[in-house]
């Protein structure tokens, strides 16, 4: 049966965040969705193996689509990294791909296409039909622009299940956006009315003094681009993906040490706390987002019991950016998973696994 | 395996009152350390649930519709106090079984419910006799230190057992 249903896809990287708010999330949130993992190294773990287990633990067993971060970077010789190159390799990368895929039963693949001949790909193709876990084709459109080529390949695999994922990176041009998208599509659906699709990418602010003191809130533009794609492409199998409120890797250096900020999701907006000039802390910070209207159609999920128990002061909730950010997630990974429901009264409930 | 109640444990007339059946079930998890305790509660039955409760509730155990009792614990707690307030559950559920109706016994961060305070004593000291078996604290301590246990290295117990603070404070009766 097929995974490719109409369903949340949200992108979610090896760190921390994205991992900890996975984790946190039940396990039934979890099989609602379907997530797209980037492999990368874990942290500076020295085996690539930890990763892996990473997923294990936060994602879980499931289905889960898999491609590789191609934001990351690193020329460090350590095992894990050396490894992570080795798959990005053009000519020997898709056989230690399929090797990868094979290794872990509920990994569903992205063909491998940058730089990767044409017979490779087609390798990678009858491999992923083989194992009938269905494929992806992910397309990073700032980084893939050989379309004649993609739809050559995608017109040869008609029939097949596999679904393409229309990634457009981090972008906020959205009128750009939608209409590189709308051109895309156009061609696809020309070869078949019964492809499927997911469109995605990421807008979370990168700088934030606009915000200050709830001066305005951010808008969830992949909601805003997939709504408005909806109105043309709705009939279809289109469905909806985002980086889980978070962007891709940078590697911009330092900077200074950010502000303390809570950041709060509702279904099409961030709501962004924090003051310079009050010096807010994040218990400060999350005061104030307890104290806003839209606090009470909060999702009782484990980051909104973290911001909560930040403003009341009390131990384990938010005190650190990590833990914010990770708060963040959560909320928005539910919120999305259940986009045009009404928020329940009650959270979602979970087996209980002992942390020992 | 036998159940063997150390007469020395201060938990041991609680222990009593438990059902002999319900002991003879998880009685040998408290040979390894740190106890299971979700496997404590499998052994007896009880589903445990996690779940984002308002911050000042740690936990709760109730009776379903279909005769199962089960517990929900806040995860946004720390994990060693969600340790403790799964052993504070089930101890309810071994001392006060007849009162955990649909409704069920709902306790607040500082382990106080509807029920009278003497009951939730009961349940902080049979729970933290869970998580920290008195043999074993004992032996523990007594190769570490040399001495019976004291309240001078409630962290160390606490870090050793993977338990809070405050449940080796009551185990200790302080």
């Amino acid at each position: 049966m097929t995974e490719f249903t109409k369903r949340y896809y949200p992108t979610v990287c090896i760190r921390r965040a994205e991992m900890k708010a996975m984790e946190k999330l039940p396990e039934s949130e979890k099989t609602r969705m379907l997530p797209i993992v980037l492999l990368a190294p874990w942290l500076n773990s020295i085996e690539f193996e930890n990763t892996f287990r990473i997923i294990e633990k936060s994602v879980g067993n499931g289905p889960i689509i898999i491609d590789l971060d191609r934001y990351f970077s690193s020329e460090s010789d350590l095992p894990s990294r050396k490894y992570f190159r080795e798959l990005l390799d053009h000519e020997t990368g898709p056989t230690q791909w399929m090797n990868l895929i094979a290794n872990h039963e509920n990994y569903i693949p992205c063909i491998q296409l940058l730089g990767v001949s044409q017979e490779n790909i087609l390798k990678q193709i009858e491999f992923a039909k083989s194992l009938k876990r269905g494929f992806v084709f992910r397309l990073e459109l700032h980084r893939y622009n050989d379309i004649d080529n993609i739809i050559q390949i995608v017109s040869g695999s008609l029939g097949q299940d596999f679904l393409i994922v229309l990634d457009y990176g981090y972008n906020k041009t959205y009128e750009i956006v939608e209409m590189n998208i709308s051109g895309l599509m156009d061609r696809f659906l020309s070869l078949s009315s019964d492809l499927k699709f997911v469109i995605s990418g990421s807008s979370f602010p990168n700088s934030f003094s606009d915000f200050d003191d709830f001066a305005e809130s951010a808008s969830i533009y992949s909601r805003m681009i997939y709504n408005n794609l909806a109105r043309k492409y709705g009939n279809y199998n289109f469905f909806y993906g985002d980086w889980a409120s978070t962007k891709p890797r940078t590697y911009d250096g330092g900077g200074s040490k950010p502000l303390p900020r809570i950041d709060f999701p509702t279904s099409s907006n961030w709501i962004i706390a924090r003051s310079k000039e009050n010096e807010w802390d994040f218990q400060m910070a999350a005061e104030m987002i307890t104290r806003l209207p839209e606090w009470r159609d909060r999702p009782m999920v484990w980051g909104s019991g973290m911001i909560e128990k930040a403003a009341k002061g009390l131990p384990g909730g938010i005190s650190t950016g990590p833990q914010a950010i990770a708060s963040r997630v959560n909320i928005h990974l539910y919120l999305q998973n259940h986009f045009g429901s009404p928020t329940p009264p009650t959270g979602p409930k979970g087996k209980w696994i002992d942390p020992i | 395996m036998g159940v063997d109640i150390a007469p020395d444990d201060p938990a041991a007339n609680l222990w009593q009152r438990v059902e002999k059946s319900d002991l003879e079930k998880i009685w040998d998890l408290f040979e390894s350390i740190p106890v299971q305790i979700g496997l404590v509660a499998e052994r007896l039955g009880l589903e445990v649930l996690s779940v984002t409760l308002p911050t000042e509730i740690s936990g709760l155990i109730r009776r379903t519709e279909t005769g199962i009792y089960e517990i929900q614990v806040n995860n946004t707690d720390v994990a060693v106090r969600q340790r403790f307030t799964v052993c504070h559950e089930i101890a309810h559920y071994l001392l006060h079984r007849s009162l955990i109706d649909a409704e069920g016994i709902t306790d607040n961060i500082l382990y106080r419910s509807k029920l009278t305070n003497r009951q939730e004593a009961e349940a902080n000291k049979l729970g933290a006799a869970m998580l920290l078996p008195w043999s074993k604290v004992s032996k523990w301590h007594e190769a570490e230190y040399g001495t019976p246990p004291h309240k001078g290295n409630i962290e160390a117990i606490a870090s050793a057992f993977r338990a809070s603070s405050l449940a080796v404070g009551f185990r200790l009766g302080i």
